[in-house]
């Protein structure tokens, strides 16, 4: 086994640490560690302690809002992914700070093009793969996705770190410090193959809404075809403006790629206008969506994807806080956890999801040979 | 005038996936993410100068030198 999930639900931090540790054979040679830490530990005391007892190591990772590992979904605890030199020939980590009003994409991009010897525009994207971990306060990750998608053919994939539904600051982690206002990209060059999952447990409606009025700097939808949102929205989900929050989780909306939705969440009625978790774009068509059951739809989607490989040897699920306050809700949290019993698996509750694109309502996976 | 802006986006998408198809469905959907649904556009659609001006700056962010 070259990639090992290990996790502790220790709430001392030092024996948190200690118990990760344990769970590493020295033999193992861990070179990178991909960590999910809950907010109630102290950030910088944990990458400290992280840099210090796993020294050799590179460790990143972020602060979540609720943890995934093999057989489990977690909350209050650290789960981790060891990559050892079978699994990883080689990777790259850079951080760009600042990432509220500065694009340092570039930046980062030409220190991989110096670490790998080859153009960012010209990279195997069968050979290579892009972890993205975003701090989820800034409102920052379509800009930031859109600035990779625009330089690369490489996929990113990854999602926005959380604070167990706190909101007031969210962490990514590199270098031994937790960053806040910053992202983590992490260039792999796996040595087994790997592939992606998408799936966001909805199908699409008959009903269409087009934004003809947006404002993108605070993710909000001032109208729909024409109409104010919030109203076009109820009409679309048959309900009055007062109960729309009602809908919000069952019923977002969808940029539709074929069969295959971008899920934008309503957030909240600003006046007469909707708020977003994702920014959508003036003229573009969008479809009110329908639930899906989500544990079952998940549960396919991950065998097929075996059955497809014939084996996988890891999965990192970048998992939307808004299917675990479902899942929650329903009592199903274990349901969830146990489709990756048999999988080394590790993942995070996010505040977005970063897929081409910032997605909501979704899990993106990481999945490797 | 009609048809430029398909011609323009089949110059993007061919530069960008140099005929590869997981390369051109990748591009058409980071288009659509832009908001522009390429299947949209045909040789008969008109020549919006708003659409084009969009497909435009969509070429420069990609790093695509345009013939036309």
């Amino acid at each position: 086994m070259n990639i090992k999930s290990i996790y502790s639900q220790a709430q001392d931090l030092k024996q948190a640490v200690a118990e990760l540790k344990q769970q590493l054979d020295p033999a193992f040679e861990a070179k990178l560690l991909l960590v999910f830490a809950s907010s109630a530990y102290d950030q910088q005391i944990l990458n400290q302690q992280l840099h210090e007892s796993f020294a050799g190591t590179a460790v990143v990772g972020c602060s979540t809002a609720g943890e995934i590992v093999s057989g489990h979904m977690l909350q209050n605890a650290i789960v981790a992914m060891a990559f050892n030199n079978q699994a990883i020939d080689d990777f790259e980590i850079q951080i760009l700070e600042n990432i509220k009003t500065e694009d340092h994409v570039a930046e980062a991009f030409a220190a991989f093009e110096q670490h790998f010897g080859s153009s960012m525009a010209e990279m195997d994207y069968n050979k290579f793969v892009g972890l993205v971990l975003i701090d989820g306060l800034t409102m920052a990750e379509e800009r930031l996705m859109e600035s990779i998608g625009d330089k690369t053919n490489i996929t990113f994939i990854g999602g926005s770190a959380g604070d167990d539904l706190q909101f007031k600051q969210t962490n990514v982690y590199a270098n031994g410090r937790a960053y806040s206002n910053a992202a983590v990209l992490v260039l792999l060059k796996p040595t087994v193959g790997f592939d992606f999952i998408k799936t966001q447990s909805f199908c699409e409606s008959v009903k269409r809404l087009t934004p003809t009025k947006v404002d993108p700097a605070t993710r909000t939808v001032i109208e729909f075809n024409g109409q104010p949102a919030a109203q076009a929205y109820a009409e679309a989900v048959g309900t009055e403006v007062a109960n729309l929050s009602d809908y919000f989780m069952s019923n977002p909306v969808g940029l539709m790629d074929g069969n295959e939705p971008f899920v934008r969440s309503p957030m909240q009625v600003n006046d007469q206008a909707l708020a977003f978790y994702c920014n959508m774009v003036e003229g573009m068509e969008l479809s009110l969506l329908e639930p899906m059951d989500i544990v079952k739809d998940t549960e396919v989607a991950v065998q097929a994807k075996l059955a497809e490989l014939g084996h996988i040897s890891g999965i990192i699920d970048f998992h939307c806080i808004l299917r675990t306050l479902q899942l929650r809700n329903e009592k199903r949290t274990e349901a969830y956890g146990r489709i990756f019993e048999a999988i080394p698996t590790i993942g995070f509750s996010t505040y977005g999801e970063e897929f081409i694109t910032h997605v909501n309502q979704t899990s993106t996976m990481l999945v490797f040979k | 005038m009609a048809g430029k802006i398909k011609t323009l986006l089949d110059q993007i998408i061919l530069e960008k996936a140099k005929g590869d198809p997981i390369m051109e469905k990748l591009t058409k959907t980071k288009l659509l993410v832009k908001g522009i649904r390429v299947e949209n556009f045909t040789p008969i659609s008109e020549d919006d100068p708003v659409v084009l001006q969009k497909v435009q700056q969509v070429a420069r962010d990609f790093g695509v030198t345009l013939a036309v």
